[in-house]
């Protein structure tokens, strides 16, 4: 029992001529004492020759006269919708695609830090303005310290000239 | 029916077609379409269907020749554009069990074709031959897309293990598996028969 569980897939290979010289004694052997596997083989082998025996049809001219008709109408259409198929333009798709997905990537990085917050605390649109605001002040503080030392300046020369008077 | 052209000559037709000559691309379709509807008749059943997928299967090659790089031989590349050509349309009409009464049909009216090839080894048990070709062709179509196109294309259209593996681009023996659970799947079927 065990000898035809081992054997069963060797069954097809037997029809199929696909078994080596060895294990076509060994089924043979088998065959010639186990009437079970040898039922087996034939209604394989009757399976087999059953199927190849179909009935392929082999039309006349007639047939193939109205076929080789019918598929030149469909190139003709086909080839005038879209022109000549040789001259079609390549479209290398890869490139195309990896393009796609780098802009993806970073619109999506673009958006992030546009939308979500900032590890500061801060929206990062909110953030620049409150650096433009920081940058006028300090701007107008210089400005005024500036001026602060003109002051002294002048007043150190009225000093000097009062000095100088004296 | 297989094409007698070398390979060489067949490469010189394959560039002319690639060029745009129809001429070079009528010559390979006359090389061809015996085998191609061979395929096509056994994997969808009737010959109007079988036509249409030929039909489809040459307006898929020209549309797409420039895409043939030559690494497989142009029948394997053809024979893989027909054989999923005839998937899609099983899988379309969803009538896979239907189209193979018409098979019957089709023997009965004679038509523009020659009568059936008598079938020589006719079982002592089987009670009717050609009850048993009905069921063999109904349980061919219940059988899975894999095993359906392996079985086909080795025993009824005599295809090499080899080629059947490129044209379903899997290993042979995933070939030989996907036949060994075919033709087991279609003993059980038809098991009562042997009774």
């Amino acid at each position: 029992m065990l000898e035809c569980f081992l054997l069963k897939r060797k069954l097809y290979d037997c029809l199929d001529n696909s078994l080596s010289e060895k294990d076509r004694m060994r089924i043979k052997k088998h065959l010639d004492v186990c009437p079970h596997c040898q039922e087996r083989l034939t209604q394989l082998k009757v399976i087999l020759d059953y199927a190849s025996s179909k009935h392929i049809p082999s039309p006349n001219n007639q047939f193939w006269y109205t076929f080789n008709a019918g598929l030149a109408r469909r190139l003709d259409t086909i080839v005038s919708e879209s022109g000549t198929m040789t001259q079609k333009p390549k479209v290398y798709r890869k490139p195309a695609l990896v393009n796609a997905v780098l802009c993806v990537f970073f619109l999506a990085i673009g958006i992030f830090l546009f939308k979500f917050s900032h590890p500061t605390g801060m929206p990062l649109g909110r953030q620049v303005n409150v650096l433009v605001e920081e940058f006028t002040s300090s701007d107008e503080f210089s400005e005024a310290s500036e001026l602060n030392h003109e002051d002294d300046y002048l007043e150190e020369m009225d000093l000097l000239m009062q000095l100088e008077l004296a | 029916m297989e094409p007698e052209l070398s390979l060489s000559d067949e490469w010189v037709l394959i560039a002319k077609v690639k060029e745009g000559r129809r001429s070079s691309f009528d010559t390979l379709v006359s090389l061809y379409q015996h085998r191609g509807l061979s395929i096509a008749y056994t994997m969808v059943g009737n010959v109007e269907d079988a036509q249409d997928v030929l039909q489809e299967a040459f307006v898929k090659v020209y549309i797409s020749i420039n895409d043939f790089k030559g690494k497989a031989k142009f029948g394997t590349w053809f024979y893989r554009i027909v054989v999923n050509c005839a998937l899609d349309f099983l899988r379309r009409r969803k009538r896979s069990a239907k189209v193979f009464i018409d098979i019957m049909a089709d023997k009965d009216e004679g038509g523009i074709f020659p009568e059936a090839i008598d079938v020589s080894t006719e079982p002592r048990r089987v009670s009717s031959s050609r009850e048993f070709v009905y069921k063999l062709d109904e349980s061919i179509a219940t059988l899975s897309r894999m095993q359906r196109s392996c079985f086909i294309l080795r025993h009824q259209n005599r295809l090499a293990i080899q080629e059947i593996a490129k044209v379903l681009k899997c290993s042979p023996s995933t070939v030989k598996v996907h036949l060994f659970r075919a033709v087991w799947r279609l003993r059980k079927h038809l098991l009562h028969y042997f009774r």
